[in-house]
């Protein structure tokens, strides 16, 4: 079946199965930000924004997006060439090791400073609460949105 | 490659008569349906665009659009009610990105035995809405037993009185992002020291739910300080299947600890 997403604000025609999965579509579709990893909703590595809202792209089935549904990948809040605060907070704050939970890591922390843009301790580790990273031990990625927030409301 | 159809119906007239058709099954979140095997399955509704996404009080009735993700339920009950057993069994469900997209509808339906919110409803004595072959409002406990209930039939709300009763709710789980091995609910009616009515769920035994009854009447026209850890102990019957990770009868003697522990706690006494 043939469908249109909008991925970070562009309409895109895909080709996909009815019982694909929408993490399946963004990686083979060039959306390689997206990563794959436990493909049960446990560990964060494909969260995307759906709507404004962090979700797990493994377990959305492709076809159930329709057409005024936004998807928001990693790329679509920043770039290596032109970084979000967030994105560079994490550099900065030595919360990229690896890398590979990194987009969702970012991304959930977007969803979060965009509603709560002075969140407490806790209210970061519940709003990443479905981002597993196996290298840094969660503190400096803490740190990052710590100081993404601040600098983003001095903007 | 499988042959599944989707359908994207306008409204829940549209709706219906879709569910006419024998093997098309309803699509919330479908969080539940993503690994199913669909080998049986014609078509799929998605009920993204029948307005089913709401929270609204009406003379003490609160009722949620099945289509209400448990985030969206959290956000909107803590305003309404904000003590409600619901908030507080769905605020420990799952992690973020799958709060934001586990709906309460596709909860109900497929009432698996780790479910955080079965517990919930069934101690508010919640009813669910229904469209489809079968129309109408039912309790919640006879939709779960009646199988014919859920065949060609969607849910489109759940509905339960703003009680503001003490309650505390249990999720046994070795860290914090397991689907629950057992949950345990306790809903208690007090006037001042005595329970005038009490509501003991837990979800995930041998029989998948289990009503503690012997327990209920137990506590009921007690005061607190007549009940006892053993007394409550003493009367929580239920046994578990055993898996990989658990043993059924260490997961007994767990479920009669956390029960009285769940009940002290709703009686605020630690």
């Amino acid at each position: 079946m043939e469908t249109t997403l909008n991925i970070n604000g562009e309409n895109i025609e895909v080709k996909i199965d009815p019982d694909e999965h929408l993490l399946h579509t963004l990686r083979n579709n060039g959306f390689t930000e997206v990563k794959s990893g436990c493909e049960e909703g446990e560990c964060g590595a494909c969260l995307i924004l759906l709507n404004g809202k962090s979700v797990n792209s493994c377990q959305i089935f492709t076809a159930s997006i329709i057409k005024k549904d936004k998807i928001l990948t990693v790329k679509g809040i920043g770039d290596f060439h032109e970084p979000h605060i967030i994105q560079e907070a994490f550099v900065e704050c030595g919360a990229v090791q690896c890398g590979f939970c990194t987009p969702g890591m970012v991304l959930a922390s977007y969803a979060l400073l965009q509603s709560n843009p002075n969140p407490t301790e806790s209210q970061i580790k519940e709003a990443l609460d479905g981002n597993l990273c196996r290298c840094t031990g969660y503190v400096k990625i803490i740190d990052a949105v710590k100081q993404a927030a601040q600098r983003l409301q001095k903007k | 490659m499988i042959k599944i159809q989707w359908h994207y119906p306008k409204s829940l007239a549209e709706a219906s008569s879709l569910l006419e058709i024998k093997n098309i099954i309803p699509h919330g979140g479908g969080t539940s349906l993503i690994n199913r095997d669909f080998s049986h399955v014609v078509g799929l509704l998605n009920l993204t665009e029948l307005g089913l996404n709401y929270i609204k009080q009406d003379n003490a009735i609160i009722e949620i659009g099945s289509m209400s993700t448990y985030a969206d339920i959290l956000t909107g009950l803590k305003s309404i009610s904000p003590d409600n057993i619901l908030v507080k069994s769905l605020q420990n469900a799952a992690n973020t990105p799958c709060r934001n997209r586990i709906t309460i509808g596709g909860s109900i339906s497929f009432a698996p035995k780790w479910s955080d919110v079965i517990g919930a409803l069934l101690a508010l004595e919640a009813k669910v809405v229904i469209t489809g072959k079968n129309d109408g409002e039912f309790l919640l406990s006879e939709y779960l037993e009646q199988k014919e209930l859920r065949q060609q039939s969607l849910i489109t709300a759940v509905k339960f009185k703003n009680f503001s009763h003490r309650s505390s709710h249990y999720r046994e789980v070795k860290t914090k992002n397991d689907m629950p091995l057992f949950t345990i609910t306790a809903l208690l009616k007090m006037d001042k020291d005595q329970i005038e009515q009490a509501k003991v769920f837990i979800i995930g035994t041998t029989e998948r739910i289990s009503q503690l009854i012997e327990l209920e009447n137990y506590l009921e026209n007690k005061l607190r300080l007549e009940i006892s850890e053993e007394g409550i102990q003493n009367l929580v019957k239920v046994s578990f299947n055993g898996s990989r990770i658990t043993d059924g009868d260490y997961l007994s003697h767990k479920a009669k600890i956390e029960t009285a522990r769940t009940i002290f706690r709703a009686m605020e006494i630690s």
